[in-house]
């Protein structure tokens, strides 16, 4: 259903004049009825990934197809009806509505967006989308700063559900909530996967919830997918030596197995997108990296599972004390 | 964790926020302590009232808002709130290093980011310029910033978030506190920059001895950091005890429902999201029953008439439910 | 009534009142003026306070008191109609630049640069000597003077507000340029221009006052403060109240402009709780007497 093949973003930074690679030859897909995960750190790209489908940055190379279509050659309105099929949901659910306007104001506005011309016919839309969504009626007549994380974040799925889209990417949607009411939320997006056959592209930083919700995972690091496949063997059997640090990261909620944890703790930081390093971009920090990793950037092994590392597979990551 | 050997001691505090439009009640009598060279754990969701509990009294509060704090603290074994004297705000910066959320905001955009560790040195332990300077470098070094001494004279935006995140641990350790008062340290940071945060943090207080009050929500943190763990919702304190109690064996249902919402990665894949259903209640408003009533699997007829105390479960672990105490009750017969 | 009081009070009510009390004034000038401002009585030439001329004669015998009261609608009527074109025109060249970006956004904020460069009063000094002096010409050149001040603020606002989510969303729900601009960026832009204006309307008042005192401004025999200052400047010694009744009104007039804009940018801002109200409050909760 969303195929990207290739995709490149370029921005200029400001400051120094530099290109900013920020997505640099990114390929993968999500099918209808699918939740796929893509996680990565704080500036890996991911978000830039996810605003470049729905038109909300521009793409320097690569396609993106939705529904078969690549949207980024399309002009004037075939674009935007072929853009529509792709809906975006924000991080933060606050600063994603209109704070004067009410709920209902805000769905409208998206129904006549949307080409509805009929006053009492978007009326009934709007509430047939907050019971859609598990929202009672009377929150059509309130304003954003009177609901709590969720509801927002339920009102703004429901308002990207006006154009009956096929794909849905979301934005570290529950990250800004609180974690008794993520589930709710979270099932929410599972739910609408199972009933209305959405392709969902889930990006996160929680590899927890990432796992539990996706079929497939990508793990992106300074604007290249670094390793790609079904979360069962992603999670449990990881490729890359930076999938391995990643999960060795992940806190545990028990005391006890916190106490026994050793991780893999990376050293130094980020390397800036302007200037990546040669070969191999997780080189510099990678505890395994070999004088090929400088010298030759490695290609994605192809498999189920696969790895864009020159020891996929063969290198196993052993935490420090 | 009995209150003589304790650092901070903190008994039936309150705090209720004036604003021009609500009052909050923002904690109810909270109880808690907490020792040198230990930690101690304040879990809440946003509202809950565990920021507010350990800015307030230290003066920090968001403009245009009015607290009025009743209880008592000691720290270090001095009254320093109730009884009409309020002197806990003087010993902020020194005796009580404060990390806060957002590293980026903590620190002035403008100023070097040396002269913003030697402030606090050269203020607090009455240091040189020449000394302070030193020994803002020695902090660098101790919070695992390589090269030091040029990172001295840069800016805080030349710098990643890890980075700066540990140059505020590092203004907030120079004056070498005996408490650290640390809010989210970790949550604007990814999980990898975390676990060396948590780590630092560690190493640091088996350096310092300091005691740490780590304000979380984020249960991996906790479990990783604490020793001992209080769960706050609604602003009251509903369970307490050790990190092994309150997280191996959960007894209040709302620590028992946070726990179960945490993924884990030993959840089975493509298993339903468990967490709570509904709203935390609304703290203008008062409350005649137990606050998590309305959100609980297991509540009683009691539970919505009067708020049940904290009741021990076992040694230092206790919680504030009616339905353990029947449950006790029934297994004893 | 109550609501319109409560807004009152949060912006402050010396501003509300100094400020509703002068467009009052303006606003119904011609019918509550005691004389016609303009009519001359040579018998009657530098009055002092009487019945008749409550506020005395200048020195031509016309009415002071009149002639205050016209010179509050000149210059109002002035201050408006800048405020109101260089707010839309600023308004439009600002929210285009900050949503368009790109080369269109450098073009038009150099252009902006170079007006904001060049101190509003010499832009006006240029234009009037361009069209001539009068009240009309004198409105045009402020309007062109202040434009680039509230392009550069709207431009600013849009920009920010641009790549806020709520805005990205509509673009990615297929809304249009013109519903986002229009409906969205616009009345944002507008109302931080507003808030911006209201305090400069006091600058803008003096402005017309110097203008009109430096004689490239309103003409004679047209009522209006910096024009009566220099009328009454040879008469300084004899009667000095010509000089200080339209300096008087010119101060006030800017004081209120001054804590109407301040009262306006602290409108949303949280403050504290009243001593009364919190006494209340306490109260309240004691006899809730809840835990």
């Amino acid at each position: 259903m969303l195929s990207i093949e290739n995709l490149s973003v370029t921005f200029k930074d400001r400051a120094s004049g530099e290109d900013i690679r920020a997505c640099d030859g990114i390929s993968l897909n999500v099918e209808a009825g699918e939740l796929v995960g893509l996680v990565g750190e704080s500036g890996c790209g991911k978000s830039t990934l996810g605003r470049t489908i729905v038109g909300l940055e521009r793409a320097s190379a690569g396609r993106v197809l939705i529904n078969g279509v690549d949207v980024l050659t399309l002009r004037g309105s075939r674009r935007r009806q072929a853009r529509l099929q792709a809906q975006y949901i924000f991080q933060d659910p606050y600063t994603a509505l209109t704070p004067s306007q009410t709920i209902g104001q805000a769905i409208d506005e998206a129904l006549q967006i949307a080409g509805e011309h009929n006053a009492r016919a978007r009326m009934l839309r709007a509430r047939s989308l907050m019971e859609e969504v598990g929202l009672p009626l009377d929150i059509l007549e309130r304003q954003p700063r009177e609901l709590s994380g969720g509801q927002r974040q339920r009102v703004c799925i429901a308002r990207s559900l006006v154009v009956e889209p096929k794909v849905l990417i979301c934005d570290e949607p529950v990250s800004s909530l609180d974690v008794s009411i993520r589930a709710q939320i979270m099932n929410l997006f599972l739910k609408l996967r199972d009933e209305k056959g959405l392709a969902i592209l889930f990006i996160a930083h929680d590899l927890a919830v990432v796992r539990q919700a996706a079929s497939r995972v990508y793990v992106m690091y300074l604007g290249q997918i670094m390793e790609a496949g079904p979360s069962a063997s992603v999670y449990s059997q990881p490729l890359h030596p930076y999938t391995q640090s990643l999960l060795s990261a992940v806190p545990d909620p028990d005391p006890r197995i916190e106490r026994q944890r050793r991780r893999i703790l990376l050293e130094g930081d980020v390397p800036s997108p302007a200037r990546p390093p040669s070969g191999c971009r997780f080189r510099t920090r990678c505890p395994a990296a070999a004088s090929i990793c400088a010298s030759e950037p490695p290609v994605m092994s192809i498999g189920e599972a696969s790895a864009h590392c020159h020891f996929a597979g063969t290198v196993r990551l052993m935490p420090a004390a | 964790m009995s209150s003589s050997e304790a650092l901070l001691d903190v008994s039936n505090l309150d705090v209720t926020l004036h604003t021009e439009r609500a009052t909050v009640r923002a904690s109810r009598a909270v109880t808690y302590s907490v020792a040198a060279g230990r930690t101690l754990a304040i879990v809440g969701e946003s509202g809950s009232g565990k920021t507010i509990l350990n800015l307030a009294p230290l003066g920090l509060l968001p403009p245009g808002v009015t607290a009025d704090i009743t209880g008592e603290v000691r720290f270090d074994g001095k009254l320093v709130l109730g009884d009409g004297v309020n002197q806990i705000a003087s010993h902020r910066g020194k005796d009580i290093g404060v990390i806060f959320q957002d590293p980026l905001s903590a620190l002035n955009p403008a100023r070097r980011i040396g002269s913003q560790i030697m402030e606090v040195a050269e203020q607090h332990l009455g240091m040189t310029a020449r000394a302070a300077s030193a020994h803002a470098a020695e902090l660098l070094k101790m919070v695992g910033i390589p090269d030091p001494v040029a990172r001295l004279s840069q800016y805080p935006h030349e710098l990643s978030g890890g980075m700066r995140q540990r140059v505020v641990i590092a203004a907030a350790i120079a004056a070498e506190p005996k408490l650290l008062i640390a809010d989210e340290p970790t949550t604007a940071l990814d999980v990898t920059v975390q676990a060396q945060i948590i780590s630092l943090l560690r190493q640091l207080q088996k350096r310092i001895g300091m005691a740490i009050v780590l304000i979380s929500h984020d249960i991996g943190v906790v479990a990783g950091m604490a020793d001992a763990i209080a769960v706050m919702y609604a602003g009251a304190i509903v369970e307490i005890g050790s990190a092994d109690d309150v997280l191996v064996q959960p007894s209040h249902p709302y620590t028992r429902g946070l726990l179960a919402s945490v993924p884990r990665l030993d959840t089975p894949l493509g298993a339903p999201f468990r967490g709570l259903p509904g709203l935390p209640p609304d703290l203008s408003r008062p409350l005649k029953g137990c606050a998590f009533e309305e959100r609980c699997s297991v509540a009683l007829e009691a539970c919505g008439s009067a708020r049940p105390p904290l009741q021990p479960v076992a040694g230092t672990h206790a919680a504030a439910c009616f339905a353990n105490v029947r449950a006790a009750l029934a297994a004893t017969r | 009534m109550s609501t319109l009081f409560r807004i009152a009070r949060r912006i402050g009510l010396p501003a509300v009142f100094l400020i509703g009390f002068f467009v009052f004034v303006g606003a119904t000038a011609p019918w509550i003026v005691p004389h016609d401002p303009t009519s001359q009585d040579l018998m009657a030439s530098n009055e002092s306070f009487s019945l008749e001329h409550p506020l005395g004669t200048d020195h031509l015998g016309r009415d002071t008191m009149s002639r205050l009261i016209m010179g509050a609608r000149t210059t109002l009527v002035a201050v408006a109609t800048v405020i109101l074109f260089a707010m839309c025109v600023g308004g439009l060249i600002g929210t285009l630049s900050g949503y368009v970006g790109g080369l269109v956004d450098e073009a038009l904020m150099r252009f902006v640069d170079f007006g904001l460069s060049v101190p509003s009063m010499i832009v006006a000094l240029a234009v009037i000597g361009v069209f001539g002096p009068g009240y009309w010409n004198m409105i045009l050149a402020l309007t062109i003077a202040w434009v680039p001040s509230y392009a550069r603020l709207s431009r600013a606002t849009v920009a920010a507000t641009v790549h806020q989510p709520h805005i990205e969303s509509l673009w990615v729900l297929g809304a249009s340029h013109p519903r986002i601009i229009f409906r969205h960026l616009a009345p944002t832009a507008l109302s931080a221009i507003l808030v911006y204006a209201s305090a400069d309307a006091g600058v803008l008042a003096l402005t017309i006052a110097t203008l009109s005192f430096l004689g490239l401004g309103v003409q004679p025999p047209m009522a209006e403060w910096g024009q009566m200052l220099v009328d009454a400047l040879p008469y300084l010694e004899e009667s000095p109240r010509q000089v200080i009744l339209p300096g008087l009104a010119l101060t006030i007039m800017v004081i209120g402009f001054n804590l109407l804009g301040e009262g306006l940018a602290l409108y949303r801002a949280p403050r504290a709780i009243g001593a009364k109200a919190l006494e209340r409050r306490r109260q309240l909760l004691l006899r809730e007497g809840e835990i």
